[in-house]
């Protein structure tokens, strides 16, 4: 039996959490009579075991398995709902954007895990996934938060990585984006539109319209795969203007102070991690298929090195 | 004339081959991902049923009269029996069924591996000890020469199925988690390629093995796991039946790329392994077999090159830096080469190459500083023991002459490679010659440059990093542009180890500074805090440098201000320049104080934000139980560089040239606590540097407790004097007025907000060990 741990130690980089949803059978996987699970969770939801048939199909010889421990923040069984999910995992990271933080929800997975179930849903109360609740929580709380002295301002922006290039989902007009870095700002991609939006609902259109222009590539896997990664980006403003005392009031070359926080969430849907050899590509597909591995594994990197405290390059001697 | 039975059975057995390829073909809806794949492996699997079925048939049926188990026919089909084998573990794979995908994987090896002389099973069963060597195992695999046995059209055919499963093999085990496993069947492959594909290949292209042969495919770099040879391919009636008449047609190039492919992988499983410098010589061994073939991405082969090029250049491996750039110069200017030269990302990876240029033309400078530093270190050493001082290392052949040399005089001889470089610049005579060879790992060894040639070198270098920086603008690229400059500044440091007047070392030191210093305040830290950290470092370590040249010159000085009863007068009755020399001295010893406390402040301020992040009621301060901010760092690589900034400013401080003797106590006061500290905490770091640093400390903690208590000895006695004296003299109606105070060691610098705030003398009750509220 191996183990593994995908989480950062204890006390360190806890600004992280990599949790593991396991997908129920599908009714292909039922129907064919031979549906084994290899997964158990553990009772304190943060270890999963998968069993491996080592043996493979050789009809009446028993069985033999190897077993595999890999332990997380959080391991999702099968019976785990959206809310529960939601509520466990990214409703932290989503209020955090409310306070002026930047934070991040990304799905991984092979294609048909479930990835895209689990950020969008569907819809109806029990079946939406991470985004709309995210979109519904930042919105309910700021009209409970919003006042004449506090108010808010929500942009969207929703971009593509595609074959190594970015496109603006929202103004695919602007065509091929470069990821720059401003001296003041930070890394941001240039040129990518950003919209104002006031309801829900606005923002469901603007995903809808993104949604529609991103590349999906027919592969042998899977007709639906989506062959991009896709980053539906929510910029919540927050100014709060602090009155000031009666006594200062009358004076007119004091101006109220402004207490501005800008927050970003970013929700990450990522392309398919299969292989190459998986999808059996070949010609044009092995280039889209090999770029898409490349670039899942440079993600993989830049997360790898947030993980593992920091990149340290300074001591130059 | 009749068909015989079982060819009629065999030709149903092909025909079925065609469903099996369309079947691998068809894109099933996302609901049933597999169902064709299901299908086609269903097929295959009565296929080897049936063909097993023939095989017994012919073996022993009246129809095969006298031949028995290895004839031809039945060898013949056992071969083809491993290949549906084969097939079926790639769908088997592609279903995720690693299990299966082993299972029949290995009944392909089974059967083709003793057909080629190849122990195939001792493969999959790695030695116990799976520490040992990667290297030394791989050497001894199961790979014999070409069977005699076997027609080279046969055993070439042959050898390319087994390629194919044991890179599948390979491919399997690593993603299984076990690379060593997949290591042993790619370095099976790999020998296979040597002995039985790599002696044919020529034969194979010119036909005269009489293997049919198709052109490559379109851009399709390898044919599919599954195709057959049912296409186009003689049924048995329809040829003599011979040993492979079977087999698909082979594709020279195909066989190729095939190879390339276990290189590619053998490189992903070497660096699973750790093994870095292996997974290295087969990403180059990948795109030296790429660039041969041609048909690569040019743009993505060259930034693959210069991705690699910083691994040998970090190795010291200069040869195999300057054979890439080469090849990837080559590349770039190829006619063939279509580049979208106005694209973004293609002036990027022109810059990147600039850089890597740029680095190779500095690293040759730092080289050969490094080979002259060993040399004299050994010279030093040899004359401390009283022994013959070893022989100068060799020089280039323009050594000592200030005039470049005539490229045409020194060429030769120096670049084994010259045919192959179009650079023929005079400053090339003094670069390693292009190492080709994948296999060596040594690092170079650089001969001396003189100083002309490290001008020039460096005068290219210079060139390539401001080609790069026209690109990598700080608007747009803040860490591109500042990791050139970082390689700028390094070369400014390489090659004043190579400019004898002082004046000239200290304006390259200088320049060092300024380069970083300028972009520095235009930074937010909010963003860029390790980068600046990076920066605040190098600047400190500039100026430190810079500060050993001034006070080397004010050496003599600082002793008799030491020795002094009144230093205040002695540098009151100095020369003018000798006075400005002493100031400079002092202010850039300061400056550097400053930068070393603002390297420190970003690590300090990292902690912040954590514990802000984890305590939201958190305002400053350590919290309790913590002694030192660097138990809350995070790791040892932090504890190593704050530890670093420490020694540093322990050094500087012991060092600086204070007139004013309560200010001398008190920088010397806080060197003790940063010694203290380092000796305390570097036990953290289990480096050989940081371990001579910590003796170091120790062995200056005795030294200057001691000489602080001297210092407040004097001092006290001094008072003592001045409290006399001054009672005499106000008896008799004067009192004594200060001396200079410009130069007693608070004179400000030029930038008065850099100037660095003396030092706490207590730092037990928090000084530079805690964390300030108004950082």
């Amino acid at each position: 039996m191996r183990g593994h741990s995908a989480s950062p130690a204890p006390g360190r980089g806890s600004n992280f959490k990599v949790v593991v949803r396991v997908r129920p059978p599908i009714p292909r996987e039922l129907d064919g009579g031979q549906y084994v699970n290899v997964t158990k969770v553990n009772d304190d939801s943060k270890v999963i075991t998968i069993s491996e048939n080592l043996t493979g199909d050789r009809g009446d010889e028993p069985a033999i398995y190897s077993k595999h421990m890999f332990t997380f923040d959080h391991v999702y069984n099968q019976d785990s709902d959206q809310r529960t999910i939601y509520e466990n995992t990214a409703r932290e990271a989503v209020l955090s954007t409310l306070e002026g933080y930047n934070a991040t929800v990304m799905a991984y997975g092979q294609t048909g895990s479930g990835k895209t179930y689990t950020m969008e849903g569907y819809q109806g109360e029990e079946r939406r996934g991470i985004i709309p609740r995210s979109v519904e929580e930042i919105f309910a709380n700021i009209q409970s938060g919003a006042s004449e002295n506090k108010k808010y301002l929500v942009r969207a922006s929703y971009l593509q990585i595609y074959n190594k290039q970015i496109t603006d989902l929202l103004d695919p007009a602007r065509g091929h984006l470069q990821i720059r870095e401003d001296k003041k700002r930070g890394v941001f991609v240039e040129d990518l539109s950003e919209w104002v939006v006031r309801s829900p609902s606005e923002v469901y259109h603007l995903i809808g319209k993104g949604s529609a222009e991103r590349a999906t590539g027919e592969t042998r896997m899977n007709y639906m795969s989506s062959r991009s990664h896709a980053i539906f980006i929510i910029i919540c403003e927050q100014c709060e203007t602090v009155p000031l005392p009666p006594d200062a009031q009358a004076d007119p070359s004091k101006e109220p102070q402004q207490n501005v926080k800008i927050g970003k969430l970013n929700l990450v849907d990522l392309a398919g991690s299969e292989r190459v050899r998986d999808t059996g590509a070949t010609g044009s597909r092995l280039q889209e298929s090999t770029n898409i591995n490349s670039s899942l594994c440079i993600l993989g990197n830049v997360i790898a090195a947030l993980t593992d405290s920091k990149p340290r390059t300074y001591i130059p001697y | 004339m009749e068909e015989p039975k079982e060819y009629m059975r065999l030709r149903g057995v092909f025909d079925t081959f065609q469903r099996v390829q369309s079947l691998v073909l068809t894109a099933d809806p996302p609901e049933t991902p597999y169902t064709s794949k299901y299908q086609a492996r269903e097929l295959l699997g009565q296929m080897v049923a049936e063909t097993q079925a023939l095989t017994l048939t012919m073996g022993t049926g009246a129809g095969a009269e006298g031949e028995g188990e290895g004839t031809p026919d039945t060898t013949v089909l056992k071969d083809f029996v491993a290949y549906l084998h084969h097939l079926i573990g790639v769908l088997a794979y592609e279903t995720e069924e690693t299990s299966a995908a082993v299972t029949h994987l290995s009944q392909s090896l089974a059967w083709l591996g003793p057909r080629l002389q190849v122990d195939t099973a001792a493969l999959g069963h790695p030695p116990a000890d799976a520490d040992a060597d990667a290297e030394s195992e791989a050497d001894s695999l199961p790979v014999a020469l070409v069977s005699e046995a076997l027609s080279p059209g046969v055993s070439l055919a042959l050898a390319q199925l087994l390629v194919r499963s044991l890179n599948q093999m390979g491919v399997v085990w690593t993603n299984r988690q076990d690379p060593t496993r997949g290591m042993h069947y790619l370095k099976a492959a790999e020998a296979l390629y040597r002995t039985h594909v790599m002696p044919h290949i020529e034969a194979l292209k010119s036909g005269a093995l009489g293997v049919r042969t198709v052109p490559p495919c379109g851009t399709e770099p390898v044919p599919t796991d599954t195709d057959t040879g049912s296409e186009g391919a003689d049924t048995p009636a329809g040829s003599d039946c011979q040993d492979g008449w079977w087999l698909p047609p082979i594709c020279p190039q195909w066989i190729e790329s095939l190879h390339t492919y276990t290189v590619f992988f053998l490189a992903q499983v070497y660096s699973a392994l750790g093994e870095a410098s292996l997974a290295a010589e087969y990403c180059r061994t990948t795109l030296d077999r790429q660039s041969a073939q041609g048909g690569v991405d040019v743009s993505e082969w060259v930034s693959n090159a210069v991705d690699l090029v910083a691994y040998y250049e970090g190795q010291g491996q200069l040869g195999s830096v300057r054979h890439l750039l080469s090849q990837a110069r080559a590349m770039l200017d190829s006619p063939s080469a279509s580049l979208d030269t106005d694209a973004e990302d293609h002036k990027e990876l022109i810059a990147k190459l600039n850089v890597a240029e740029g680095n190779l033309y500095s690293g040759v400078i730092a080289a050969s500083r490094n080979t002259l530093t060993r040399w004299e270190d050994a010279c030093h050493e040899a004359r401390a023991a009283g022994e013959a001082v070893p022989v100068r290392p060799r020089a280039f052949v323009s050594m000592d002459v200030d005039v470049a040399p005539d490229p045409a005089e020194t060429r030769e001889g120096t670049d084994a490679d010259a045919d192959a470089d179009t650079d023929a610049d005079t400053a090339d005579v003094a670069l390693p010659p292009m190492d080709t060879d994948t296999s060596d790992g040594a690092e170079d060894e650089m001969p001396l440059l003189s100083r002309s040639q490290a001008y020039e070198l460096f005068n290219k270098a210079y060139a390539h990093y401001q080609q790069a920086l026209d690109v990598f603008k700080l608007e747009g690229f803040v860490t591109g542009h500042v990791a050139v400059l970082f390689r700028v500044c390094d070369a400014y440091l390489a090659l004043s180890s190579f400019e004898p007047q002082a004046s000239m070392q200290a304006r390259l030191h200088r320049r060092r500074e300024l380069l970083l210093s300028r972009v520095l305040p235009q930074l937010n830290p909010q963003h860029y805090l390790v980068l600046m950290r990076e920066m605040h470092f190098r600047v400190a370590h500039a100026q430190m440098d810079l500060f050993d040249i001034k006070q080397e010159r004010v050496q003599s000085l600082c002793e008799a201000i030491e020795m002094a009863a009144n230093p205040e007068a002695l540098i009151a009755q100095l020369p003018q320049g000798e006075r400005e020399a002493y100031s400079k001295a002092l202010k850039v010893g300061l400056m550097s104080l400053q930068s070393l406390r603002l390297f420190h402040k970003t690590y300090e301020q990292e902690v912040r934000r954590r514990l802000q992040r984890d305590d939201a009621s958190y305002s400053h301060g350590l919290p309790e139980g913590v002694d030192d901010v660097i138990e809350l760092l995070d790791g040892p690589e932090d504890v190593a560089g704050y530890l670093q900034g420490l020694f540093d400013l322990g050094r500087v401080q012991f060092r600086l040239p204070v007139i004013d003797s309560d200010r001398r106590i008190v920088f010397l006061e806080d060197a003790v606590q940063c010694f203290a500290r380092v000796v305390k905490y570097g036990g953290q770091v289990t480096t050989q540097a940081m371990a001579q640093q910590r003796n170091l400390c120790k062995e200056m903690l005795r030294l200057l407790t001691a000489k602080v208590h001297q210092l407040k000895r004097i001092r006290m006695q001094s008072r003592s004097l001045s409290l006399v004296a001054a009672g005499t003299e106000e008896e008799g109606g004067t009192v004594a007025q200060d001396g200079d105070v410009d130069v007693s060691g608070s004179e400000p610098v030029t930038n008065a907000d850099s100037v660095a705030d003396s030092p706490e003398t207590d730092t037990s009750a928090h000084g530079d060990s805690g964390l300030d509220a108004q950082d």
